[in-house]
């Protein structure tokens, strides 16, 4: 049984006591009550009495400085008992398992990694980094981190440089809009985000995915892009959230038109429009915002169409056509002057619209068919 | 220590300052006085005429308190300290009666530029407060200053009865005895704290307690301004001289109401009161000593009219930054 | 050097060297010197100057008004900050009243010193820390060393100032050391706020913005090197800021401050409801709303009374482990 004497607080103001004399020396046996060491605090000498009958063992020694409220002394009752300062157990870390940093933890969380997965295969480090995950996630994909995106012709050419576009969308959209920025010269696209997590990392047609719609704001915030296009082609509604997105962040909304299109004269954009090959917008027409032409669309003179429509190719519509926002059009369709066609309504391919159409309707084409096989 | 009536205390200290009756410093007493119950009558006149806003204490009665004090006080060195009913002891201070209308009309000429206000009177010296007893502290303090810079200056702090009740009084005397600091506590007694008469106030006596603390109080009526300021002149004097407190208990009244329509006393009592006015009384002797104070009382009526006028057209009060 | 040695210096400096300035509190007489020891030795060099007072808490503020307003520099000791509300009106209606009611004819002075704070186990009357209610107050400077700077010269700058001046110690910081160069991971380096008070501004990085700037001042500001290192474990960056006029309060520089990382956490000993905090989120949304990412977090006791049995103390006042744990649910 070893019963432990700590430094006691003698005086609220200070945090230590000098142990000025040691009365009896390690080993010697003391009875209880007697006085084994002296303490000296600023104000006074105190002596230090034995608690109990025993041997008694100083962990300092004289002319030392001790804590309040640390271990000075021990007393055994043999002599033969090893007396040892106890051990103040320090948190330790889980033995085995390396540990994520919060910041490492978060950043993973972002990029969908899971913390098993990192875990595994770092095993060989206690504390895994935030960097260690940035390295793990890109070292998934085939190339380009964020440094590349960056060009030395941005920094050095910076009134003369093309517009740098961010790509929302890495599908079939983004490869038809990829493919009309070949063509078009004061456009380059720098970077796509996808918001499917296994795209990260990799490259399409040479542009790098950096991340998911998450990070659109943190990308313009490094100064990776000038204005952003939406492009995917198959949801209206995506396309308009991601303009209200890119809006709230005060991002600018690019056009992109394929080189061979052609906007005549008096002809009014709005932003954030793909308009691909061989389409025409007529003297006088008007265009919104975020909409999706596909190749071959002839917008006559003298219409308005609102915004966030999507046009499969082969769409002509003759002057003074009005169409709403959000109107999904198929293929190979015709529209007659002046007809008005109302918002959020879906149109299928081949029909030839001579009446206006209300709002919010679907209009059906009707067709008869006979499929034969072929003889041999 | 004991309470002492006003007699001859000539141990130990100057000659004391008398009056005599054919002295020209009793006019010089009964003008200020006049001066002062002029000013009081024209504030409270202006105010219920709605040309002046807030409120204002008036000291109406209680003029040989302040005239008779403040007469005997060194204006060269010593230091002053009142509370809210101190137009009387600023005037007899100062003499300023321009800067007084113009503090309280709220013009920028104002002793302090309209900021203060009746309540809160600042000269050379000469400093007051709002909040009851808390001025009588302060200038404990002031007389630690002032014996600590070997000034010779007394400081005197008028309170009324009412603050008798503040508990900061007792420790401002209780420090001034201990540290032996030159201090003038000059209690106006004039029976009523706000609206409340003096019974409903204090147990005991008033004016015996500072000598539990060791200090000396003389008490006596304020009736006679000369007999005032040669018992200030006498008290001043010691306390110069012995760096110990004393007080100065005077028995007198308000004929005024606290401040406006607070006033709830009699009119039976009331008209007692304005029989034992000592204004009149003393202009009745001096009458009778063969002074003529037509033309000091017109003086008095010009200056306060051309102080008046001269308030009124001058520029308002800006903020203080 | 201790802050308490460096108060206790700046005292006997302050003493020496300009004859205006005097001191007093009670139990201030040698050898005791005082309930906390700041003026011990003090009465023995200058027993004319530095006293010994009755317990007339209210009467001592007052006395220093009436001798700063006839020349004088006095240096009042309240024994424990609790009673300052004792000294309410003497400091409300009195001090930080007279120079402007007598239109810029006066100036009053005074600087009033007094311990505040927990940790000691003395109770609900003796372990508060109120200086929150004299916040605000117009024409009162109030002024609180921490660990970081010279505290000793804080409070001879404090003697200097014309204004009256309510100066905020921390008992369990007279023992400590006082924090001056870089150490122990931190950088430290100050600004000054209007009156050229200093503001520190502690970091765990070196360049770069940080994650979250933790704004505290005077006792809580000991825990700062421990919250720093830890949370440096976690690779967070942290920004504390820690100035010692905490009123007025140095908007310019914590707006700053606060935008550099767009969240803010405010960390006091006092009571939660209407305290430092309270009025320094409200100037943050004014100035810095469009930079914050989150509103600002103010941790601190609370609103009750300090209890005495130890472990429930230490429950009741703020931890480092409180304010690293508030940082990390905040960084999400």
């Amino acid at each position: 049984m070893i019963s432990y004497i700590t430094v006691p607080q003698l005086n609220p103001n200070e945090d230590s006591v000098l142990l000025s004399a040691i009365v009896k020396p390690t080993g010697s046996p003391v009875r209880k009550g007697e006085v084994i060491a002296e303490i000296e605090t600023e104000k006074a000498n105190v002596e230090l009495e034995a608690e109990t009958a025993g041997y008694i063992h100083f962990f300092a020694r004289e002319g030392d400085l001790a804590a309040v409220g640390s271990v000075l002394a021990a007393i055994s009752e043999s002599l033969e008992e090893v007396v040892a300062p106890p051990v103040i157990e320090e948190s330790t870390a889980q033995a085995g398992a390396a540990r994520l940093t919060k910041k490492a933890e978060l950043q993973a969380k972002k990029l969908g990694i899971s913390i098993s997965d990192l875990t595994l295969s770092l095993a060989a480090q206690d504390t895994i980094t935030e960097a260690d995950v940035l390295k793990f996630a890109s070292s998934a994909g085939t190339s380009t981190s964020v440094e590349s995106a960056h060009d030395l012709v941005d920094d050095i050419y910076p009134e003369t440089r093309q517009q740098r576009l961010l790509l929302i969308g890495g599908g079939l959209g983004a490869v038809q809009v990829l493919d009309a920025l070949t063509r078009i010269q004061h456009q380059r696209a720098t970077a796509i985000v996808d918001d499917n997590l296994s795209m990260l990392g990799k490259t399409l047609m040479g542009v790098p995915v950096l991340g998911s719609s998450q990070d659109i704001e943190r990308l313009f915030g490094e100064n990776l892009f000038d204005a952003c296009i939406v492009s995917v082609s198959t949801s209206r509604d995506f396309r308009e959230r991601m303009a209200d997105l890119a809006a709230k962040m005060s991002i600018p909304m690019a056009n992109v038109i394929d080189s061979t299109a052609r906007v005549q004269a008096n002809a009014k954009l709005g932003a954030g429009n793909v308009i691909l090959a061989f389409c025409q917008i007529g003297s006088c027409a008007a265009l919104g915002d975020g909409n999706f032409l596909s190749a071959y669309v002839d917008i006559e003179h003298h219409c308005t169409i609102g915004n966030y429509c999507a046009f499969g190719p082969g769409v002509m519509m003759s002057s003074l056509v009005n169409i709403g926002d959000k109107v999904k059009f198929g293929t190979g369709i015709f529209i007659e002057p002046k007809v008005r066609i109302g918002r959020e309504s879906v149109i299928s391919s081949g029909a030839i619209i001579t009446n206006h159409i209300p709002e919010r309707s679907a209009v059906k084409t009707r067709m008869n068919y006979m499929i034969k096989k072929l003889s041999d | 220590m004991s309470h002492l009536e006003i007699s001859n205390k000539t141990d130990g200290c100057d000659a004391p300052a008398t009056v005599q009756e054919d002295d020209q410093s009793l006019t010089e007493l009964y003008r200020q006085m006049y001066l002062i119950r002029r000013v009081e009558e024209t504030l409270l006149d202006l105010f219920s005429k709605g040309r002046v806003s807030g409120t204002i204490h008036t000291c109406i009665g209680q003029e040989v308190c302040a005239v008779g004090v403040v007469g005997a006080l060194d204006k060269s060195r010593d230091v002053l300290w009142t509370n809210h009913r101190g137009h009387g002891h600023f005037l007899a201070w100062t003499g300023n009666a321009e800067g007084l209308f113009a503090e309280i009309l709220g013009r920028a000429s104002g002793v302090c530029g309209g900021i203060g206000g009746s309540q809160h009177l600042h000269a050379e010296r000469f400093y007051s407060n709002g909040i009851l007893g808390g001025a009588v502290a302060c200038a404990v303090g002031s007389a630690f200053a002032e014996k600590y810079k070997q000034s010779g200056a007394v400081v005197t702090v008028f309170m009324g009865d009412g603050a008798m009740a503040e508990g900061i009084v007792y420790e401002s005397l209780n420090l001034s005895a201990l540290w032996h600091l030159p201090v003038l506590f000059v209690l106006e007694d004039n029976g009523y704290a706000q609206s409340t008469p003096k019974r409903f106030e204090h147990a005991g006596e008033i004016n015996t307690r500072a000598a539990t603390f060791g200090i000396e109080t003389t008490t006596m009526e304020a009736s006679n301004a000369s007999e005032v300021f040669s018992a200030t002149s006498q008290i001043v004097s010691q306390i110069r001289h012995t760096m110990h407190p004393q007080v100065l208990a005077l028995r007198t009244f308000r004929l005024a109401p606290h401040s406006k329509g607070d006033d709830t006393r009699s009119p039976e009592e009331l008209a007692s009161l304005r029989d034992s006015d000592p204004l009149p009384a003393f202009r009745a002797q001096l009458i009778r000593l063969g002074y003529d104070l037509n033309a000091l009382e017109s003086e008095v009526q010009e200056t306060l009219e051309r102080s008046l006028a001269v308030a009124e057209t001058s520029p308002p009060a800006v903020p203080f930054i | 050097m201790k802050y308490l040695a460096s108060l206790n210096q700046s005292l006997g400096r302050l003493l020496a060297e300009d004859s205006r300035v005097v001191v007093f509190g009670e139990d201030i007489l040698d050898p005791y010197g005082g309930a906390f020891k700041v003026t011990r030795g003090l009465q023995e060099q200058h027993p004319d100057r530095v006293l010994t007072t009755p317990i007339s808490e209210a009467a001592l503020v007052a006395l220093a008004n009436g001798m700063a307003l006839r020349g004088l520099r006095p240096v009042v000791e309240i024994m424990f900050g609790d009673f300052l509300s004792l000294c309410m009106d003497q400091i409300l209606n009195h001090a930080t009243k007279f120079r402007a009611m007598y239109n810029g004819q006066v100036t009053v002075p005074i600087t009033v010193r007094t311990p505040m704070g927990g940790g000691r186990g003395y109770g609900p009357t003796h372990s508060q820390s109120i200086e929150k209610l004299f916040l605000g107050v117009p024409y009162l400077d109030v002024i609180s060393p921490s660990v970081f700077g010279d505290a000793g010269e804080l409070l001879e700058r404090a003697v200097r100032r014309d204004c009256p001046v309510l100066f905020i110690e921390h008992k369990l910081l007279y023992p400590a050391e006082l924090i001056s160069g870089n150490s122990d991971g931190m950088t430290i380096t100050s600004q000054s706020d209007s009156a050229a008070f200093p503001v520190f501004r502690v970091q765990n990085y070196e360049t770069g913005n940080p994650d979250v700037t933790l704004i505290t001042y005077g006792g809580m500001g000991r825990f700062v090197p421990e919250i720093l290192r830890h949370l440096a474990k976690e690779e967070l960056r942290v920004l504390a800021c820690v100035p010692t006029r905490i009123s007025p309060l140095p908007c310019d520089i914590l707006t700053e401050a606060a935008c550099e990382s767009g969240r803010v956490v405010v960390l006091e000993e006092g009571t939660l409801t209407n305290g430092w905090g309270a009025e320094i989120a409200a100037q943050l949304q004014e100035s810095a709303w469009g930079e914050l990412k989150r509103p600002v977090r103010r941790i601190a006791a609370p609103d009750s009374i300090v209890p005495t049995a130890r472990q429930l103390e230490d429950a009741f006042l703020p931890s480092a482990s409180l304010v690293e744990a508030e940082i990390l649910e905040m960084i999400e």
